[in-house]
């Protein structure tokens, strides 16, 4: 019976009762305690909960597109390409283990293509925040992204690119953080876009699910402009060329179709690169940057005088074959109005063709100061076009300011100042039949004109100026086109006198001459070489863009030079 | 009895396969397939484990015990040098493609080492109470070296339980429990590591490190609390799906369980789990000698214990501490030594007054 000795029955006090003990005084009141504790927390979690959404919560901006900018063709001038800015924090940086925040450091700077040294001292400042690099395109940034570094983060960057460089640099301007100019700041609010931002919750594993959208993205809308950019470009490179052919200051140019007001290119030389823009750009109160077709004020000298010729046609205080006493100068006050390059008495029209201060003031005698004043005015001279950032009003004195000799210099151009563009408009009553013509930037919607000119004055003098080619602007001429235009050459007012070695060169002309398709102002800013004169710096520029325009417009030249028929309708 | 069951005691395995079967649901929740599988192929081993352990002899029942509790000893031992480190803590023996944790055995080795010792002494004295609880304490402090502060815990209540199911004296009981909540400040001062003692803080404010040592509790506390009444369904757990919920397929299970069934499948599963304690004690009560007794009794409190701890963690009631929740959580030792467990106690039911 060896076994009974390990099978001893049950003694002593191991009693049922103390099993029954622990499951009643233990087992029972834990479970009831933890279906309480449970019970509990359907009250309690939502305070737990918004606890951990600060914790979790992220904010993300949803990008927002900038509006691109279109020529009239839909050729991108301006448009947003999406690129990001690496940003550290180094503050959190300097938790990890030095051999880490090297080796981090390293890397980012190999994939940003930084100097290791410039990283690490970025790294080492004191700061929640840096910017390692600012756009960088989509590929680094994802590779940025792949370094799983929790302190270097990459954040979105509407970037503004601009193909066409700078061929409408000064007049399409730029947009960035520290601001901008041109068209980019003047329809702004059609382009503005407005970044949307998110409120997200991050996951420990690093899932983000959205959960409300705060403020939804809001593209910008696009902008299509009247330009076209194929004579933009051409326009910003003979106008380069000018420039350096002519060792000139500036060259700026403008095309407007003439019978809708719309302005095909508007170009300033020198350009920028607005895509790298530099200090240097804005040396000299905006050099390069200054659209000057806007921007710069200048005394249009001769071109003054076809207004006049048009007033004393209009008011028929003259005809075009009169013949004026222009041989001798005439002395006004202190003035002696003269013409170097004239011997001999002139007609009107000749006076246009060939450019007489003598007759101008004569035929601006018979109008009066009043009504030469009335029609400055009536040409939008002392009147802003778009409202363009630096864009000059230009300035006419009220002719109750104007002493004598005013009035005589005001006649050939001297005494009120203009920007190319308003000398442009003012032009257009010659190209559209009497009507002022509101230069346009969008190629959609109604033309705006107002009458200035009977049509039949208007032509008249059209006519009179087709026979530029034949005076001042021989070097005008288009092969195989009738033009009409004016030659202009001004002595540049430099501190408070006209400096006979600066100079502006100047061509204002329309072509076909019989029903005018386009209209050119060409300004070339004191011309040092090669001609210095309207006729010999300005009007071959513009014989080389209006031929230019003559062709991309389909526009049929004349056979056998005649001017009998000229194409305002579109050859195919 | 010339033909036996199979099954020792219908409703004891039962409770079982059905809390494994919730457990298993609760996976597939939190885990995925590949966690659910690998967990259910443990199950089935471990379920004809049980099955064949209830067949064991009185004899060969206490053979078994000591040769287990002197193997779970053994490796406890040898955890502390060989173990391999993970998270800073020695808990793990690596047998290649395995990691066996032995102090899970060691919940179950304690109460059967025990019963094999105290069903050899003729006259129980309180000496000999002490020295079990001396025992006790050792194999505690075993585990505190690993570190695994809560573990150790577990298992020095699951022995002292032993203890009070061997009759100690209620006047050793009071002095001890006396002399325990004397010594709990010094625990603080010298025992308590500084991750332990945020631990405990956190319980009272868990905004206090929202994102380092509240973060689990508090995670899983909104699990258990955003589940309501009904819970929100099966798979629809938002916490535990979208990945707030750490440690989800292993400690943490219930939150994902409580999130998606709710506070209904929570009593549901307290239910089971105050049953199978029932069920355990029951068979210990009809127990014909004292070995059989206290390992079942024994067994029954460490379940229900770690059962119990589990729960408050997850719920917010006891600070974090690693501790699986028996037959529910992944972890292939844990649920070997659940099924190890019940197999005992099976097998004490099968001689049991009931079984006749």
């Amino acid at each position: 019976m060896t076994r009974h000795r390990y099978f001893r029955p049950p003694q002593l006090r191991l009693t049922p009762g103390r099993l029954g003990l622990f499951f009643c005084l233990l087992a029972l009141p834990a479970m009831a305690m933890i279906v309480a504790g449970i019970w509990r927390l359907h009250g309690f979690y939502p305070k737990l909960q918004n606890m951990m959404r600060e914790v979790y919560e992220i904010r993300r901006v949803i990008p927002s597109h900038r509006g691109t900018i279109t020529d009239r063709n839909y050729e991108l001038l301006a448009m947003s390409a999406n690129l990001y800015d690496a940003t550290a924090d180094p503050n959190m940086l300097r938790k990890m283990r030095p051999e880490r925040w090297r080796e981090t450091a390293g890397k980012a700077a190999a994939i940003l293509s930084l100097d290791a040294e410039e990283v690490r001292r970025k790294l080492s400042a004191d700061s929640r925040f840096v910017f390692l690099k600012r756009k960088i395109p989509p590929a680094v940034a994802a590779k940025l992204r792949a370094l799983k570094a929790r302190a270097i983060a990459v954040q979105y960057e509407s970037a503004r690119f601009y193909p066409g460089r700078e061929i409408a640099a000064p007049f399409l301007g730029y947009i960035n953080e520290r601001g901008g100019q041109g068209v980019e700041i003047f329809m702004n609010s059609r382009m503005r876009s407005e970044d949307g931002e998110m409120r997200g919750v991050q996951t420990t594993h690093g899932a983000v699910f959205e959960e409300r959208s705060l403020r939804p993205a809001k593209n910008g809308g696009r902008l299509r402009l009247s330009i076209d950019s194929r004579l933009q470009s051409f326009v910003y490179n003979a106008a380069i060329r000018a420039l350096q052919k002519h060792r000139a200051r500036a060259v700026s140019a403008a095309v407007m179709d003439a019978r809708s007001g719309e302005i095909l290119a508007l170009v300033s030389a020198p350009s920028f690169n607005p895509n790298h823009i530099r200090k240097s750009d804005f040396r000299n109160s905006g050099e390069r940057t200054k659209n000057r077709v806007v921007a710069d004020l200048v005394e249009c000298g001769s071109l003054a005088k076809p207004f006049v010729v048009a007033l004393a046609l209009e008011l028929n205080l003259a005809r075009e074959e009169e013949m004026l006493p222009t041989a001798k100068p005439v002395a006004v006050g202190r003035l002696i109005v003269r013409d170097n390059h004239i011997r001999e008495d002139l007609t009107v029209a000749e006076v246009l063709t060939r450019s007489s201060n003598v007759g101008a003031y004569l035929l601006a005698k018979r109008v009066g100061k009043k009504r030469y004043y009335d029609f400055l005015r009536d040409l939008g001279f002392g009147e802003k076009i778009f409202g363009l950032r630096g864009e000059a009003a230009g300035r006419v004195r009220h002719y109750k300011e104007w002493r004598r000799e005013d009035f005589a210099t005001h006649a050939y151009g001297y005494g009120f100042a203009a920007t190319l563009l308003q000398l442009l408009r003012a032009y257009s009553v010659f190209a559209a039949d009497g009507m002022l013509l509101e230069p346009r930037l969008s190629p959609e919607g109604a033309a705006a004109a107002r009458r200035a000119l009977s049509a039949q004055t208007a032509r008249r003098v059209r006519n009179v100026m087709s026979g530029v080619t034949e005076g001042t602007g021989k070097r005008a001429a288009v092969k195989g086109y009738a033009i009409a235009g004016k030659t202009g050459t001004a002595n540049k007012f430099v501190g408070g006198e006209y400096d006979d070695k600066k100079k502006r060169a100047f061509f204002v002309g329309m072509a076909p001459a019989a029903k005018p398709r386009y209209l050119i102002a060409v300004m070339v800013d004191e011309p040092s070489q090669n001609g210095e004169s309207g006729g010999s710096a300005a009007a071959p520029v513009f014989s080389e863009i209006m031929r230019r325009a003559l062709l991309l417009g389909g526009i049929a030249p004349l056979i056998n030079n005649s001017e009998k028929e000229s194409g305002g309708e579109d050859a195919v | 009895m010339l033909k036996q069951k199979i099954i020792a005691d219908k409703t004891l395995t039962l409770l079982v396969l059905a809390l494994f079967a919730v457990g298993l649901a609760a996976l597939y929740s939190a885990g995925g397939e590949e966690y659910f599988w690998r967990q259910f192929n443990r199950g089935i081993f471990g379920i004809a484990l049980m099955l064949a352990l209830s067949f064991l002899p009185p004899r060969g029942q206490q053979a078994a015990a000591i040769l287990f509790f002197a193997a779970a000893a053994l490796a406890l031992l040898a955890v502390l040098p060989f173990g391999a480190k993970i998270n800073n803590a020695r808990r793990w023996l690596n047998f290649g493609a395995y990691y066996v944790q032995p102090s899970e055995f060691m919940k179950i080795a304690l109460p059967l080492g025990l019963a094999f010792f105290y069903a050899r002494i003729s006259k129980l004295r309180w000496r000999h109470h002490l020295f079990f609880l001396a025992a006790t304490a050792a194999v505690a402090a075993l585990i505190i070296a690993q570190p695994d502060l809560g573990t150790a815990l577990i298992l020095a209540a699951t022995g002292m339980a032993t203890v009070f199911f061997a009759g100690i004296g209620w006047r050793s009981l009071a002095a001890i429990a006396f002399f325990g909540i004397l010594s709990l400040p010094l625990a603080w001062l010298f025992v308590l590591k500084e991750y332990q003692k945020k631990r405990i803080l956190i319980l009272f404010d868990p905004a206090q490190d929202p994102l380092g040592s509240g973060h689990q509790t508090i995670q899983s506390q909104i699990a258990v609390g955003s589940g309501g009444v009904w819970g929100k369904g099966f798979q629809d757990g938002t916490q535990a799906q979208l990945g707030f919920l750490p440690e989800r397929h292993t400690d943490f299970i219930f939150a994902v369980y409580a999130e998606e069934f709710g506070l209904a499948g929570s009593v549901l599963l307290l239910a089971l789990a105050v049953l199978l304690c029932w069920r355990c004690l029951w068979i210990a009560a009809r127990a014909r000698d004292r070995f059989g007794r206290l390992a079942a009794a024994g067994i029954a409190s460490g379940f229900f214990l770690t059962f119990g701890v589990n729960l408050c963690m997850v719920s917010g009631m006891l600070p974090v501490v690693g501790m699986p929740l028996p037959l529910v959580s992944y972890g292939g030792t844990a649920l070997l030594a659940a099924f190890l467990g019940f197999g005992a106690v099976l097998a004490v039911a099968r001689r049991a007054d009931g079984g006749r």
